[in-house]
């Protein structure tokens, strides 16, 4: 009997050390990421091993070269109709590139382009934790302000993925990433106690209609991290795309997102191994200059895509 | 002469040779269909029509006419329920798991519980073996599943995580982990709710009972496999108990208790006819209080028993204001829905909606899954079969451990699932897999067959089956009477 309490006891240590919680990682709450205040609802997480603003990471080329795209060799494209985004993409006129919630063709026999390339359906790894949202081929916030898919300040974030990325097969591969730019709109704040919704805009102008309607110039700086012995291989990239329209967020027309992407193969010779990725940007907004010291909040709504 | 004699050596020739083989098949079939590998019905199937050609085969000479013809009578209300069944609006619902095979739903069910019924009728049987196959199939599912649980989870997450939320194919899951947990389903893990995952533990709470029969010092193998699986279901529902389940968890400990009591006491007679008649009572009166009470927009006496329940506050907590009672109420309110010609159109099953959701009971499931008709020749069946069981309890020669096994675990898997079986285990996916095609509940079919051969059959079986073992010899029933098991299958 002692011996199978001794073995009972042992069993329930054994239980008690696979309890290794995996899925405990990232754990939300059920309004995660909707807040009525943009400022609540950056995503900012970053991975030790590849937070290399930070010294005890696991990156193994810590003075990586910045890559400078060039539009025309590395075929950057950063609209949805551009020349270069049908170089790259070979099935570009079988696709349609509004609807993104379906995977089913439509009447003229078009299959929308964001869930028919979408991560998630290649590895169902990619289905877990908040980042699916960047991988499940939704490329439209298809919502109202702070209903963002993926909303990032400059300082962006870096997550590792599950499991690597291959080039599998001859088709040439490419990286696009879907997003859109706005400054704060509504903040609420807490006079006397109570909460006080305050539309930006018309506080800003000091009236009843407002608008916050302005260009900006976005500077990308997206860093890959490849997957090798030691740890990881950082390859950083940069692009800077002006006059990009901001606070249009007309939900229903689709006309101010930016696709943003470029050929692999070129400046960035390979990705093979990808097993990271960080987004950060700065800006150059003199309309944000003139009223920074009213509204210190930018932010970027990213649903980013990664074709490979 | 001479066409006398061959005809005797023709006659000689039959397949109850192979009986040891056959019931080999049994158990592997029995283990396969009870570790519920992918809730794969359609396998199920397949392998129970082999099943029974083969048990037909080898038992057709010697089974006793008389007794099949009862208990085709048994076996008439399981097979229309699974006709009508597969005839239910219910199946046509894309997302039925069986998908446009709906047809092997009656096959599967009748053909494994006509096993249950010819296997008893080996001689080379023995339930007791049967029983520790069945349970270990269920220990080794269990296992899997705690440690495919624990790996992603901790232990007691439910009770420490019981309001977050993870992020699943770009949107916040339905339910929070604590309502999650993982179970093998086919060759994958996948995440299920905490009600399919408590399932298999509950079933193996009942394998305390055979400890209170059995010797230690003489059992030794026997005791520690079944204490070690009471133990194994009893750490699962440990770690992971929640509120959906606790009620469950009670309600199967309470039942084992009951099973334990009665067998030990050996109350098999009056005490026993006056608990189920009870019992039975309560249930009807409670059924028809709670149908008249769903019928929304009635008029008469109906309303006036409504409204004097929800100006009773036991009453209204018992059938209106609860978490089980809402859902029940639902589906028994659509039940009597016309069209606008006054045509009944939830009759022959139905769908699950946000309006009419599926309630986690199989009792008023199947009223969605196989309409009225199916609902009442299910009902049918169950009552002859809780008849038979106990009569079997009380007549038959099994020893009582055995029985109280049988019961116990029959008993179990109907409360469980009277009030926390999952139609939708899948957390992220809305697949429906009702109740009559999980393993379990074939499991319990064969075992319902089996103390049906008992029943109709009190007769010592066929002579001409040579034995499995030595030791399979007819077990005389005495009280106290302890099993010399060894497992050498």
């Amino acid at each position: 009997m002692k011996r199978f309490l001794y073995k009972g006891t042992l069993l329930i240590m054994v239980f008690g050390l696979t309890a290794c919680g995996y899925s405990l990682d990232e754990l939300y709450d059920k309004a995660s990421f909707n807040s009525i205040n943009f400022s609540d609802n950056y995503y900012t997480r970053w991975d030790k091993n590849i937070s290399y603003k930070e010294s005890d990471n696991k990156i193994t080329n810590p003075e990586a070269e910045t890559i400078y795209l060039d539009k025309t060799t590395d075929h950057v494209f950063t609209k949805y109709g551009e020349d270069n985004f049908r170089i790259v993409e070979g099935n570009y006129s079988n696709y349609v590139y509004e609807e993104d919630l379906s995977e089913v063709e439509n009447e003229q026999g078009k299959l929308p382009y964001g869930p028919n390339n979408d991560l998630n359906d290649i590895d169902n790894s990619f289905r877990y934790g908040f980042m699916s949202r960047l991988f499940d081929g939704q490329l439209f916030c298809n919502g109202f302000y702070e209903r963002a898919r993926v909303q990032i300040n400059s300082d962006g974030f870096g997550r590792t993925f599950p499991k690597e990325l291959f080039k599998i097969n001859s088709t040439t591969p490419y990286f696009a990433l879907s997003f859109k730019t706005s400054i704060e709109y509504r903040r609420v704040v807490e006079v006397g106690g109570q909460e006080v919704n305050i539309d930006i805009a018309k506080w800003l102008h000091g009236n009843s209609t407002g608008s916050l309607i302005h260009f900006t110039d976005i500077a990308l700086t997206i860093n890959f991290y490849l997957k090798n012995e030691d740890g990881y291989e950082r390859v950083p990239v940069y692009y800077e795309i002006n006059d990009i329209p901001c606070n249009q967020s007309d939900n229903f027309s689709r006309s101010n997102y930016y696709l943003f992407g470029f050929e692999i193969g070129n400046s960035v010779s390979s990705l093979d191994r990808c097993a990271g990725i960080s987004i950060e940007y700065s800006y150059t907004d003199a309309y944000l200059d003139d009223i920074n010291s009213r509204i210190d909040v930018i932010e970027i709504c990213v649903s980013v895509r990664i074709f490979y | 002469m001479e066409m006398a004699k061959e005809k005797a050596n023709k006659r000689k020739i039959d397949f109850s040779a192979f009986a040891n083989v056959v019931v080999f098949f049994t158990l592997e079939v029995l283990a396969f269909i009870a570790f519920s590998l992918g809730s794969s019905y359609i396998l199920f199937s397949v392998l129970s029509f082999v099943l029974l050609i083969f048990l037909i085969l080898v038992t057709f000479r010697q089974i006793k006419t008389d007794g099949l013809a009862s208990f085709g009578f048994f076996l008439f209300p399981i097979f229309i329920f699974g006709v009508l069944s597969a005839l239910s609006v219910f199946t046509k619902d894309p997302m039925f798991s069986l998908g446009g095979n709906a047809f092997f739903i009656p096959i599967g069910m009748t053909c494994f519980a006509a096993c249950g019924y010819l296997v008893a009728s080996l001689k080379s049987f023995s339930i007791s073996r049967a029983l520790l196959v069945i349970y270990s199939a269920l220990a080794i599912l269990t296992l899997i599943n705690l440690l495919a649980t624990m790996v992603e989870f901790t232990p007691f997450y439910t009770l420490i995580y019981r309001n977050k939320f993870i992020y699943y194919n770009g949107d916040i899951s339905e339910v929070p982990i604590s309502e999650m947990a993982f179970a093998l389903l086919g060759f994958s893990v996948s995440e299920v709710s905490v009600e399919y995952f408590s399932l298999f533990p509950s079933l193996l709470l009942t394998a305390v009972i055979p400890l209170f029969f059995l010797k230690f010092k003489q059992n030794k193998t026997i005791f520690m496999l079944y204490l070690g699986y009471s133990l194994l279901g009893f750490f699962s529902l440990l770690t992971t108990v929640s509120k959906t389940t606790l009620v469950s968890d009670a309600l199967m400990f309470v039942i084992v208790l009951l099973v334990l009591l009665f067998s030990k006491l050996n109350w098999k007679g009056k005490v026993l006819k006056i608990v189920s008649i009870v019992l039975g009572s309560f249930f009807l009166l409670g059924l028809i209080v709670l149908f008249i009470n769903a019928q929304e927009g009635a008029s008469g006496i109906f309303v006036t028993l409504q409204d004097f329940i929800s100006g009773n506050q036991i009453l209204n907590k018992l059938f209106n204001a609860n978490r089980f009672s809402d859902s029940y109420n639902k589906i028994l309110n659509a039940l009597l829905t016309t069209n606008g010609t006054g045509d009944f159109i939830y009759l022959f099953g139905f769908y699950p909606t946000y309006n009419v959701p599926a309630s986690n009971s199989w009792f008023f499931d199947n009223l969605m899954t196989s309409g009225i008709f199916g609902f009442l020749f299910f009902a049918a069946f169950i009552v002859l079969g809780v008849r038979q069981l106990l009569i079997y309890y009380r007549k038959s020669d099994d020893s009582m451990k055995d029985k109280a096994m049988i019961v116990a675990l029959i008993f179990c898997f109907f409360s469980y699932s009277l009030i926390n079986f999952d139609m939708t285990p899948l957390i992220f996916s809305k697949t429906l897999s009702p109740i009559y095609l999980s393993g379990p509940f074939l499991v319990a079919l064969f075992l319902f067959s089996y103390a049906s051969f008992k029943t109709l059959n009190v007769v010592p079986a066929i002579e001409s089956v040579q034995p499995l073992l030595e030791e399979n010899k007819p077990i005389e029933n005495k009280k106290g009477d302890v099993d010399n098991e060894t497992i050498s299958l």
